[in-house]
């Protein structure tokens, strides 16, 4: 995975998180199943994130979204989020399951498909071919349709694609097969171009504007006025703006921050001098004990205290034979009477029970255990500063170095034999083993080599243009994240040693979760106030005209189809945060765009719910031979 | 000498191998005599990769000359043997736990190619460590109670003496009793001198049994 994919993932579940939150109660009316032509899984994903956007990633599941390929009369399925070959057993199945769901479609008797076809690497024959496979695709629906084709074209200066796109262009003026037509080009009249990703996002947008059914009353009318215009069977062209938080240039600048913070942490640490105490923290000694085992010891020396059987020691191996009472075995010091014995053999034995002891399964899980919660407590921070010398001194300290006490019946001074044999031959030398397997330098070289692997990646991705100061404002209070006892406990977890790239993604992606948290509760306002502020606009005139400006100041340039056709608008939708979910208690920013554009009758709403982005999305007419005004037909 | 493990097929020069008092026993199959055969000791726990064995020789192959011991490792030795005669071979073996492994080898062009068996395994044989023990029954007398009370019990001990044997490791063997869960370790330094064990319940006497594979012990 790189950083852009695991930022995307981050920002798409924040997304999902603030949709849970301020839930405005969108969802599809009906089931919707969308077939991929030509695009490639980034663009996919593009297009079904921006979906669950609104919809949520929870009901997106209950949508269907494919690559196809025309075949033989048919199409051929592949999933839209790997290369799996998809059969059409297992989307007769999902299409009966999304029927059998309650509550999340407004109706079940209807399905929208839509067709996206990509031309951008096409010839005319494919595009053709994709198009023609309507009756393919509702075939395999097999309800009742309500259909959608979406055609991408790629503008470029090459002259074959130049002659594709003048016949596709072409062949729309008469193609009259789907309730609903649009157009999309990766080049807008005034000549910014779009990357895939972008396209696919805008083109996303159709989806949602025809499908969306909301709990409020006031977007049902909407709806029916909205369809009516997109579902003219006539084609449909698109431009589209939007205001909206850089969430992911916000999570690659807190990313920066975290691993800025990390390597201070290093650096600084590595002239810090590790004190006894600290090493003992360090291994898990508390109070002279290694707290990890204390229960197993514990529970060790209860077990015995039960299970030797009273006569156990009249039958060991002795000097000679000499008749011993229980009385003798119970009151006599073990001083008095180990001459009478073979001593080395209740060593042995004592040892033999240990090894069967430690083989155990439960035992070896514990021991597994300790190695694991070692690595998680060494890290590049404090590596570097514990000697061996310091981890054979703080392991010596805790030795039972002295003899097991003699002043005892031979039963208790056996059981105390056996907790020091597992303590001092099993336990310890096992930790100490694992200190130095740890400590290896190679395992240090390497940790500290996926750090900067990772440091060096995210350099290469950070944004060429550097961060803007909404960005840098949460990198700052990242920063002031990794200064909190779960901040630094992050920064401890990432400099871990024995960690992977992988688990450095993973814990990146964590600290990003926690530190979004962290950040709402500092900057607790909407995006575009803090956009305001950012550019010091205070009157409240002056930021509803700039945002204007942002979604309209192009004007008749946005459009995303190049050609000198007359532009006939049919429907402006502007995207953003409006009511609650019952149609209640309006946003400012609602208030202003509705006033400003109350005398306007293409003017819709619809109700995103969210506070991080302000869209606007408008749709024109191009039909006829306008769609080829002013092309040269090129052969 | 330099070894080939001649890897295409299998070819079972070498069977029915056995070992009776310390002589290690095979027969060679009708009609397909080796011209060598390369004897291998491995511990007795050991599995033999002939791939790794021969790949160890050929390390230093100058080293492998007929009838001489050669240490591959600190626990894995071979000879290659070329006195091919009779209808089978033997080979002389120490007590120890060990396990004794004979490959046939014949000349294929230049190389000496070595194969491996197919799978029945007939070429392998595992030699167990003897421990010799002797024991005694040992009663003892114990008079106790007053003067007119007075009450003689009999309680019996064995008295056992395990040979010294240089393959020992200490707690090969233990003693236990019929019905009783206890087990009593034997350490090396015990062989060679008596101790004297309480019979169980005074009833029972001491069972030796060995606790690792490789010992088997026997009563002189």
């Amino acid at each position: 995975m790189s950083i852009d994919q695991l930022l995307d993932r981050v920002k798409s579940s924040i997304d999902d998180e603030n949709l849970r939150t301020n839930s405005v109660g969108n969802r599809p009316h009906y089931p919707v199943f969308v077939a991929f032509s030509g695009a490639q899984l980034p663009e996919c994903a593009a297009f079904t994130n921006n979906i669950s956007r609104i919809w949520s990633r929870q009901i997106c599941r209950n949508l269907l979204f494919y690559r196809y390929e025309p075949s033989d009369g048919g199409v051929r399925f592949t999933s839209a989020e790997s290369d799996e070959a998809v059969d059409h057993d297992k989307v007769y199945r999902r299409i009966s399951e999304a029927s059998r769901t309650r509550d999340i479609f407004s109706g079940l008797d209807t399905w929208c498909l839509y067709n996206i076809i990509d031309t951008s690497n096409f010839s005319f024959e494919q595009f053709e071919a994709s198009y023609r496979s309507l009756g393919a695709l509702r075939y395999v629906v097999d309800e009742n349709v309500r259909s959608m084709v979406l055609v991408i074209l790629r503008e470029s200066r090459e002259h074959e694609r130049k002659a594709i796109n003048y016949r596709i262009r072409e062949f729309l003026i008469n193609a009259n097969d789907y309730d609903g037509v649009m157009l999309v080009s990766n080049r807008s009249r005034g000549g910014t171009e779009f990357t895939p990703e972008d396209i696919y996002k805008i083109a996303s947008n159709a989806v949602l504007l025809s499908d969306n059914d909301a709990v409020s009353a006031i977007d049902d009318k909407c709806y029916l006025e909205r369809n009516i215009k997109l579902y003219s069977g006539k084609p449909i062209i698109m431009s589209y703006n939007s205001l909206s938080k850089p969430t992911k240039e916000i999570l690659h600048c807190m990313t920066e921050s975290f691993v800025k913070a990390v390597r201070e942490s290093i650096t600084g640490a590595d002239n810090r001098r590790m004190y006894a105490n600290d090493i003992d923290a360090v291994i898990g000694i508390s109070n002279g004990r290694l707290m990890h085992f204390e229960g197993f010891i514990n529970s060790v020396r209860n077990e015995l205290a039960g299970s030797i059987p009273p006569d156990f020691f009249l039958y060991l191996p002795m000097m000679s034979p000499t008749v011993l009472t229980d009385a003798d075995l119970s009151t006599k010091r073990f001083a008095e009477i180990k001459h009478l014995f073979n001593i080395d053999s209740l060593v042995l034995t004592a040892r033999s029970y240990c090894r069967r002891l430690v083989s155990g399964d439960e035992s070896k899980r514990l021991f597994e255990s300790y190695r694991e919660s070692i690595n998680e407590n060494l890290n590049l921070l404090n590596i570097n500063n514990i000697s061996e010398e310091g981890i054979a001194n703080a392991f010596n300290a805790i030795m039972d170095n002295n003899r097991v006490n003699e002043g005892m019946p031979i039963r208790d001074y056996y059981i105390n034999l056996i907790i020091c044999m597992i303590k001092n031959e099993f336990i310890y030398p096992f930790c100490r083993d694992t200190f130095k397997s740890i400590c290896d330098a190679d395992n240090i070289r390497n940790a500290g080599r996926s750090i900067e692997e990772f440091e060096r990646r995210l350099e290469d991705e950070a944004p060429l243009s550097g961060f803007d100061e909404i960005a840098q404002l949460y990198g700052g209070y990242m920063k002031e994240f990794t200064g909190t006892d779960e901040g630094k406990k992050r920064i401890r977890e990432f400099a871990a040693i024995g960690n992977t790239y992988d688990d450095l993604m993973r814990i990146v992606e964590e600290t990003l979760h926690d530190a979004n948290e962290f950040c709402n509760g500092n900057i607790n306002m909407p995006y575009i106030q803090l956009w305001a502020n950012a550019l010091k606009l205070k009157h409240p005139a002056a930021i509803f005209h700039q945002i204007k400006h942002i979604l309209d100041g192009e004007g008749d340039n946005a459009i995303l189809l190049r050609g000198s056709f007359p532009v006939i608008r049919e429907l402006a939708v502007y995207s953003l945060h409006c009511y609650d979910r019952n149609g209640e208690n309006n946003t400012w920013l609602y208030d202003q765009f509705r006033e400003a554009f109350s005398s306007l009758n293409d003017v819709h709403f619809f109700n995103s719910g969210s506070e991080d982005t302000i869209e606007s999305i408008k749709f024109y007419k191009c039909e006829g031979t306008n769609l080829i005004l002013g092309l040269d037909p090129i052969d | 000498m330099r070894l080939e493990v001649n890897s295409s097929f299998e070819r079972s020069f070498i069977c029915d191998i056995e070992e009776n008092g310390g002589i290690m026993r095979w027969q060679y199959e009708r009609n397909s005599r080796p011209e060598y055969v390369l004897i291998i000791r491995a511990p007795y726990e050991a599995r033999v990769s002939l791939s790794e064995i021969v790949s160890l020789i050929n390390s230093n192959p100058e080293e492998l000359v007929e009838d001489k011991v050669l240490a591959l490792t600190p626990d894995i030795n071979c000879k290659l043997v070329r006195s091919i005669q009779g209808r089978g071979g033997v080979y002389k073996v120490t007590y120890a736990p060990a396990l004794y492994a004979v490959f046939g080898c014949v000349y294929e062009g230049e190389a000496l190619a070595v194969y491996d068996q197919e799978s029945a395994r007939q070429n392998i044989c595992r030699v167990s460590a003897v421990v010799e023990y002797h024991v005694e029954d040992v009663p003892i007398t114990v008079t106790s109670g007053g003067l007119f009370h007075k009450k003689k019990i009999q309680y019996n001990f064995s008295k056992i003496t395990v040979k010294q044997s240089d393959s020992y490791i200490d707690g090969a063997l233990f003693y236990t009793f019929e019905g009783s869960p206890n087990r009593y370790n034997i350490s090396k330094s015990m062989l060679g001198t008596p101790i004297f064990v309480r019979w169980f319940n005074n009833e029972r006497n001491p069972i030796l049994r060995s606790d690792l594979e490789g010992y088997r012990v026997e009563k002189r």
